[in-house]
């Protein structure tokens, strides 16, 4: 296995699309699934992600860089100056800055963040639709998540009235 | 945004594959958070209800997301003029709109009929209040969350013998609980002692009820046989504490002793009286919690001043503490270790805080769960057919 940078152990992902990422160990296993991979010594070589393309591994990939522990010798300076408050606020500003990508983009790294386990990522990147399902009309979650209603006007009446409290 | 715009159809591919995908659709719905938008989203289509209504769906989302507390019920006890107060906790944005109302409707309520004399069982958004009505008790259901939904007067609790002559020593006992605690609605009970005084019944465990008594000891009703049985308490255990339910598995019992909370946990097997015994699961001192939060007290806590334990929720979520010298109730997050004051009694005219003797009765109020959905019959066409069929039932 490749090492660099101070003896920090490096392991290569790629994408189908053929593109490599060679990143540190420790930001690989932000995904619970490469975890896995490393763990039970699956990954001598490259790590092939299947479904995830370039564009959106790469996405992955800063994501994990920001939010990976910081630990080591660079990292252990960092918390020594910041407060943890002010860091997870810095975290949170990313965050937001992250996300504000296209509908398409948002709902690839959804899968993303699924196939490799990166509970941080999904909770993010899940929040928008969230959101949606929690402050939109029926007619608009429809229409934005590609939704048909096919329920019959009956139907929906009797789920709201035995559901009375969860409309006013 | 990002430099290259996707075409409206790979947007919508995207949106499909994720939202396609059952597992990873749940996990998204999990994370709603709040069971009224897990209501909504079941009306999208038959689709989405038929993951959210899913048993263990619900089982999943209901352990993420445990039901909130919205307020609580309180008394101000006087022996003159008894009345109650809905007392609302903050929410965030989603339930707010919905305590609002249940407070000013249970408020309404309890203006309306000034002679609200208790509280017995508050459960699932819905509490029973009993009124003296021209000298004459009447029990009622209130239903707060609810719009327009009028209080529903109970039948009145079958008569009530008078104690045996040759049995002097016998108390009656009569309670009501809600219809989804026991087909009759109504609980009498013959107790072994005429003193004896019964304080708090919980829900059915397991079918049996438990109640908090005065002489020293838990009673037991297992409702199928009839048949009483005695719970001893912990070692130690005075008289200052209540009990709640486990998940439908057995008790909890919160004691406090000064500043001091310890909490027990008794398991129930199905077939057994439950004779596992106490297991001491927590402990903890509200005054160093309280202190150590930087909450500038107002009064000075003493040794040896008396904290009764008010109400507890289910599983022992959280404690509700009469601070009776100051007159305050003190809420208690017993996992987080929050401690805060959400309650002063008004000082009398007189200026005094209240009568030594009378206690804050606290009733919790929780958020309806589960929701009611109907039941779902997926016709297949095809087994693995995108066009599916749906029937709705409701199982009544």
């Amino acid at each position: 296995m490749a090492t660099r940078e101070a003896g920090k152990k490096m392991i290569m992902l790629k994408s189908p699309d053929g593109m490599e990422f060679e990143v540190e160990e420790a930001v690989a296993m932000e995904s619970q699934t490469i975890r896995k991979m490393i763990e039970d010594d699956c990954a001598d070589t490259a790590i092939l992600i299947p479904n995830i393309n370039s564009k959106i591994l790469s996405r992955v990939i800063e994501y994990c860089n920001k939010h990976v522990p910081t630990t080591g010798a660079t990292g252990a300076a960092a918390s020594d100056t910041v407060a943890p408050a002010a860091l997870a606020e810095d975290l949170k500003i990313w965050d937001a800055e992250f996300i504000k990508v296209n509908r398409a983009t948002r709902f690839d790294l959804i899968q993303a963040a699924s196939y490799l386990n990166i509970k941080g990522l999904l909770d993010l990147t899940s929040q928008t639709t969230i959101d949606t399902i929690s402050d939109n009309s029926l007619e608009e979650i429809r229409s934005f998540l590609s939704t048909k209603n096919d329920y019959l006007p009956e139907e929906e009446q009797t789920i709201r009235r035995e559901n009375q409290w969860a409309f006013q | 945004m990002d430099g290259d715009r996707p075409t409206p159809a790979a947007a919508a591919a995207s949106v499909r594959s994720v939202l396609g995908d059952d597992d990873l659709f749940r996990e998204i719905l999990l994370r709603l958070g709040f069971p009224n938008c897990l209501v909504r989203a079941s009306l999208v289509s038959k689709r989405w209800l038929f993951h959210v209504s899913d048993p263990a769906f619900l089982c999943l989302f209901r352990e993420r997301n445990p039901p909130r507390l919205l307020g609580f019920c309180v008394s101000n006890r006087s022996p003159q003029c008894p009345w109650y107060e809905f007392v609302q906790l903050p929410q965030s944005p989603e339930l707010a709109a919905l305590v609002r109302r249940g407070a000013s409707s249970c408020n309404d309520a309890f203006r309306r009929s000034c002679q609200c004399q208790g509280i017995q069982h508050v459960r699932n958004g819905r509490l029973i209040a009993w009124f003296s009505n021209d000298g004459r008790l009447k029990h009622s259901i209130l239903a707060p969350l609810l719009a327009g939904e009028s209080e529903v007067v109970l039948p009145p609790t079958p008569p009530i013998s008078p104690p045996h002559r040759e049995e002097p020593a016998l108390g009656v006992f009569s309670r009501i609980i809600l219809p989804e605690d026991g087909s009759r609605g109504f609980i009498t009970l013959e107790v072994p002692n005429a003193a004896a005084f019964l304080t708090k019944m919980l829900p059915p465990v397991r079918g049996k009820v438990f109640m908090v008594t005065s002489f020293g000891c838990i009673l037991g009703l297992d409702l199928a046989a009839a048949r009483f049985l005695k719970l001893e308490l912990p070692a130690q255990i005075g008289r200052n504490y209540m009990l709640s339910s486990a998940e439908g598995s057995g008790i909890y019992l919160v004691n406090a002793d000064g500043f001091q909370l310890s909490v027990w946990l008794h398991r129930m097997m199905s077939n057994s009286d439950g004779a596992g015994g106490w297991l001491l699961v927590d402990s903890f001192c509200v005054r160093e919690a309280y202190s150590s939060a930087g909450h500038n007290w107002v009064w000075i806590p003493q040794d040896g001043d008396f904290l009764g334990v008010a109400a507890v929720g289910d599983n022992a979520e959280f404690v509700f503490l009469d601070y009776v010298r100051y007159g305050v109730v003190l809420y208690v997050h017993l996992r987080s270790r929050v401690v805060e004051k959400v309650y002063e009694q008004a000082p009398y005219h007189h200026g005094f805080f209240r009568l030594g003797l009378s206690h804050i009765h606290v009733s919790p109020f929780m958020m309806i769960w589960p929701p009611v959905f109907p039941t779902l019959k997926r016709d297949t066409i095809k087994s693995n057919d995108p066009a599916v069929l749906w029937s709705l039932n409701y199982h009544r």
